[in-house]
């Protein structure tokens, strides 16, 4: 009978196997979390080479530390804690990267792609996003995006439910208020 | 404050069509997740972070230190004189000194070579990083037998050149084992703040009595 890795117990099976070098295990560990881990680091990075660099570098260390797990929440709650650290830390380095290739007034317009149109509000929105500070725009991509809870956000991040609610106020706030100028488009 | 909520459903249903996924490539980036964890069971010394800068810095001084002591061993124990020695007599027969340059020079022409091919594929990731490790600690391995070798010490711009070869060879080598882009960033610094390949060019053809001793070359 297949395994289903959601349950506690066949998680814990799931874990055994792969901590035992089992392939198969390994392969359907893998196969149970890749999708939301690649999503996730795409509607952040909004590039596929990145993304796929954060998942594949996010399962090699999961792979590594496995042993690090105690089962104290669930397997995707650590796996997604791991995620989000490789994401944010790439989405460091780019923004180095980019800060050192172009004048800083310049970088915001890096990695942007005009639409040529669109409407002017899903533009701004794009900018909008863009331009929050990593861990909001995190939170505000898992919560109003990914569909993520915020006990789940919480974890991963590592910080109180209250916190990533408060953030996610923020984020919210932040994007209305880079809107504003274009609410006419909101009767659309 | 309806209107806010209102805002707010728009905003999630706009940002919803922001940066959709394709579909997750599993089998690609499974074969490279298993290709990573492969390469990294390997290399017994894998350390990470300021631990390895750390292993590093040991591993360099150690080599440093074999290199004085080898220098000290093969050298006659002669009296200090105020004479100027030439680097030759000071450091083996001219046989010797014309072997070690020849083989300086096809080595530093191999340096040249991969870090070329390095810097033109590399920062696109044409060629996988881990490509490159292997040739990389080869040229590492054969760059400090030359450094420790007592002709390197009375050459002070080739002996300073093969220090700062072997600096960037670990870097690509270290990018080249899982390391990430500020890795990748290193080596670019360390080569261009060191005119590394500058300097290879220059030493390669600067040098025409290595490639022309004992008229074979």
């Amino acid at each position: 009978m297949p395994l289903d890795p959601g349950s506690p117990v066949d998680e814990r099976t799931l874990i055994a196997a792969v901590y035992a070098g089992d392939p198969a295990a390994e392969r359907e560990l893998y196969e149970v979390h890749v999708d939301r881990v690649y999503r996730l680091a795409y509607r952040m990075t909004g590039d596929d080479t990145l993304a796929q660099d954060c998942t594949q570098d996010t399962f090699v260390r999961v792979f590594d530390r496995l042993g690090e797990f105690r089962g104290d929440a669930a397997l995707s709650t650590w796996i997604h804690a791991v995620a989000t650290s490789v994401i944010l830390n790439a989405l460091r380095t780019v923004k180095r990267l980019r800060g050192r290739e172009v004048p800083e007034e310049a970088a915001a317009e890096v990695g942007h792609t005009p639409h040529h149109g669109e409407p002017l509000l899903k533009s701004r929105l794009e900018d909008a996003i863009g331009r929050l500070p990593h861990k909001l725009r995190m939170v505000f991509v898992m919560h109003d995006v990914e569909g993520y809870t915020h006990e789940e956000i919480g974890s991963a991040l590592g910080v109180p439910v209250g916190t990533s609610k408060a953030q996610l106020f923020r984020a919210r706030a932040r994007l209305r208020e880079a809107l504003a100028g274009v609410a006419g488009e909101w009767a659309v | 404050m309806r209107d806010e909520e209102q805002l707010d459903t728009r905003i999630r249903e706009l940002a919803g069509d922001l940066n959709t996924p394709p579909p997750t490539p599993k089998g690609e980036m499974w074969e490279r997740i298993q290709a990573e964890r492969a390469a990294r069971r390997q290399p017994a010394w894998r350390l990470s972070g300021r631990v390895r800068w750390v292993g590093w810095a040991v591993g360099l001084a150690a080599t440093l230190a074999l290199g004085v002591a080898l220098g000290r061993l093969t050298m006659r124990p002669e009296p200090v004189t105020p004479v100027a020695v030439a680097p030759e007599a000071a450091t083996g027969s001219s046989d010797e000194t014309t072997a070690y340059q020849v083989a300086a020079t096809e080595h530093l022409s191999r340096v040249e070579t991969f870090l070329t091919v390095f810097n033109s594929e590399a920062p696109g990731g044409r060629v996988r990083a881990a490509d490159f490790e292997a040739p990389a600690r080869q040229l590492l391995l054969r760059t400090r037998l030359l450094r420790q070798s007592p002709v390197t010490t009375g050459d002070v711009p080739l002996r300073n050149l093969l220090d700062d070869v072997e600096l960037v060879l670990l870097q690509i080598a270290t990018f080249a084992q899982g390391g990430d882009e500020r890795e990748l960033d290193f080596v670019e610094q360390g080569m261009t703040e060191r005119s590394v390949m500058l300097r290879l060019r220059s030493a390669v053809p600067a040098t025409p009595q290595w490639r022309t001793a004992g008229g074979s070359l």
